[in-house]
């Protein structure tokens, strides 16, 4: 079963940030996707350079380029709660493709990514491959990775 | 690079540079480069412009220095009046190369606080960069690891946010015991009065982190504080009220179609008066383009002009002049029937920003259409705007602070460029009212920098201000009876040592 996850709509309007990290905070799904696919693969994350050691660490997953952009739905989330410097998670029985995630760290613990008036985010985020937009998110191809096999990759907030 | 060498001497030669840093026990930080980055100057800009700093006198102003400055009891020729025994502080672009490097815009090097201290017989000058989180880490690794406002490094980072590359070099804000060192493109960045350690950048409001906050606030006669920002991909325009403990009172941001880039606003009694000259940031440029190279000029916009009542952000007025740019604005003030009346500093077109301000990085000088100091007359509510160019040379304007919003009639500016070198040769006081202009002319070895207007009791006051003498190859400070300003300074200093080209400062 893959699932699908539905806006948040007290997320904030960013002007600045990709809807797709907004919409992390209704992310409320663990990263167990059963599949019965022989093929499916595992991915863990080590995400880095968090901005203190409370709070917690959403994580969304995508699978296309739409998704990705649009307020849309990601394929999967994970919200993991920060106890030290580093926070680690796994997206289970994926299907080898293309996917993008999208990453922030809610240190003031009000489920969702603070942007200041602009839409600048004032709390640490990043994205997949350390992926860096001009004045807003990166595209899709710029943060998507290739999964063929059980990968495990490091993202790096700032 | 270490920074603690006091007195160092001034020259941005690359291997003076590497002398000073293997004294400083830095050198290992070298031998991460490659050796064709440490013998080759890979675009040639620093080649161009240590050539320069040989057969140019005026590169002078554009070296590097190479660490933190100090000199004390520094004699005085004459005599400081009482009213200007205080300190002046002032903000500048002064890390200008870096790693082999060298910027390709004035406006990239990091920014370096002078402090200078007046006693009647002495001085005493402190220089100190500013340790902004751009300056810790590119001195670290010893490149540029940012692609920055005027100068887009290949195998450098995108800006993450205005701050990745906030340079803090512009200007200063003494408020509530703090001393801000100003950019316009991002947060203002909180020194020690005292030591001039970098504290941090300063967060006015959660919702207001890293936000733009421009390096031309106005202080209204009672000390409220206003100003603006930037936000240029959003079309937003951020306004400040700031009270006179240093408190934010207000802040929002007003959308502004095609909000261009806004260096300097001014401020009446009852309203925010924007010059907004025609130059837009196309973001899509911005993905392969230096922040200023993203801006495009439209002249077809005109230069729009935006009235805002101060309390009341929603009553605004648009009104257009004809168009052209400008950097600076000497003051605003309005009559009993709500007719402002203001002086800017106008040229045709951007040329300065785009050409002339990158070109002397690399030892060249192009010379633009010079500001004119230019009188503007607006009518907000009849939608009327006129404006007359007025036959002065005019370039950094000051008036008398307590005046600001009211009616002034003197403004403080440098003058008389020449067609041989960047810069300006004298000092003039104008009277626009009469368009009469007293100055005094340092000559044609002298940069004129920024002068202020000091009051003083009922007196007309003094004006105090720093020039850069090419021949004898240092700084000088001086002061002037203002309504004496012909006659030359009473009192003048000399470091031991010339600074970089500064900016913008403020005596208290």
């Amino acid at each position: 079963m893959q699932a699908t996850t539905p806006v948040d709509s007290n997320t904030p309007n960013s002007r600045f940030f990709p809807p797709a990290a907004q919409c992390l905070a209704g992310l409320m799904l663990l990263g167990l996707l059963a599949t019965g696919s022989a093929q499916a693969v595992d991915l863990n994350l080590s995400i880095r350079n968090l901005g203190s050691d409370k709070g917690t660490v959403y994580v969304a997953l995508y699978d296309s380029a739409d998704s990705f952009k649009s307020r849309g739905k990601g394929l999967a989330g994970q919200y993991i709660p920060v106890y030290g410097s580093t926070v680690t998670a796994t997206f289970r029985g994926l299907q080898p493709g293309r996917y993008a995630l999208s990453v922030f760290h809610d240190e003031h613990g009000n489920g969702k990514l603070d942007t200041n008036l602009l839409g600048l985010p004032t709390e640490p985020y990043g994205f997949s491959r350390d992926a860096v937009g001009t004045m807003g998110p990166p595209t899709f191809d710029a943060a998507a990775i290739d999964l063929k096999e059980d990968s495990s990759i490091v993202i790096n907030l700032h | 690079m270490k920074h603690n060498l006091s007195n160092a001497p001034i020259n941005s030669s690359r291997r003076d540079l590497l002398r000073l840093l293997g004294l400083a026990g830095a050198s290992s930080l070298l031998a991460g480069l490659p050796c064709s980055a440490q013998a080759n100057l890979a675009d040639g800009w620093q080649g161009q412009f240590d050539a320069a700093l040989k057969t140019e006198a005026w590169a002078l102003g554009y070296r590097t220095p190479t660490g933190d400055l100090s000199a004390s009891k520094i004699p005085v020729r004459g005599r400081f009046p009482a009213a200007v025994q205080g300190v002046l502080f002032r903000n500048g672009p002064a890390l200008h190369d870096l790693g082999g490097e060298r910027n390709h815009h004035q406006f990239d090097g990091d920014g370096m606080i002078q402090r200078f201290i007046l006693s009647g017989d002495t001085l005493s000058h402190t220089g100190k960069y500013i340790r902004t989180s751009k300056y810790l880490a590119e001195t670290q690794a010893q490149r540029r690891l940012y692609k920055a406002f005027g100068t887009d490094w290949p195998n450098a980072q995108k800006p993450l946010s205005p701050d990745s590359i906030n340079v803090a070099n512009t200007s200063v804000l003494p408020v509530a015991g703090e001393l801000l060192a100003l950019w316009e493109g991002g947060s203002a960045t909180r020194l020690d009065l005292n030591t001039l350690e970098t504290k941090g950048i300063k967060t006015w409001r959660d919702d207001l982190a890293g936000l733009p906050f421009s390096a031309h606030p106005k202080v209204d006669p009672d000390g409220t504080i206003w100003n603006f920002g930037v936000g240029s991909g959003q079309g937003l325009l951020v306004l400040y009220q700031i009270g006179t403990d240093g408190q934010l009172r207000r802040a929002e941001a007003i959308p502004v179609p095609d909000v261009p880039m806004i260096h300097d606003f001014a401020v009446t009694d009852k309203h925010l008066v924007f010059l907004m000259p025609p130059l837009v940031m196309d973001r899509q440029r911005f993905e392969t383009m230096s922040f200023l190279d993203a801006h495009v000029w439209r002249p077809e916009l005109g230069m729009r002009v935006l009235v805002i009542d101060k309390n009341d952000w929603s009553l605004r007025y648009n009104l257009t002049l004809p168009t052209g740019f400008l950097f600076h604005l000497s003051n605003a003030w309005e009559d009993e029937a709500g007719v402002i009346r203001l002086d800017y500093v106008r040229s045709d077109d951007p040329t300065i920003l785009f050409q002339t301000t990158r070109d002397v990085m690399r030892g060249q000088y192009l010379r633009a259409h010079e500001p004119k100091l230019t009188s503007v007359t607006l009518d907000p509510k009849r939608g009327m705007a006129t404006q007359e160019i007025l036959p002065i040379d005019a370039e950094f304007p000051r008036i008398n602070a307590r005046l600001t919003g009211l009616r002034h009639r003197y403004v403080i500016h440098a003058t008389q460029p020449i067609p041989q070198r960047p810069g300006y040769t004298a000092i003039a006081r104008t009277d626009v009212e009469t368009g009469h202009s007293d100055r005094y002319i340092y000559g044609t070895d002298h940069f004129a920098e920024e002068h202020i207007y000091i009051p003083d009791g009922s007196s007309p006051g003094w004006i105090l201000g720093t020039a850069l003498d090419l021949k004898q190859r240092n700084t000088v400070i001086s002061c002037f009876a203002a309504d004496r300003l012909a006659a030359g300074p009473v009192a003048q200093a000399t470091l031991p040592y010339a600074l970089p080209l500064g900016l913008h400062g403020q005596f208290i």
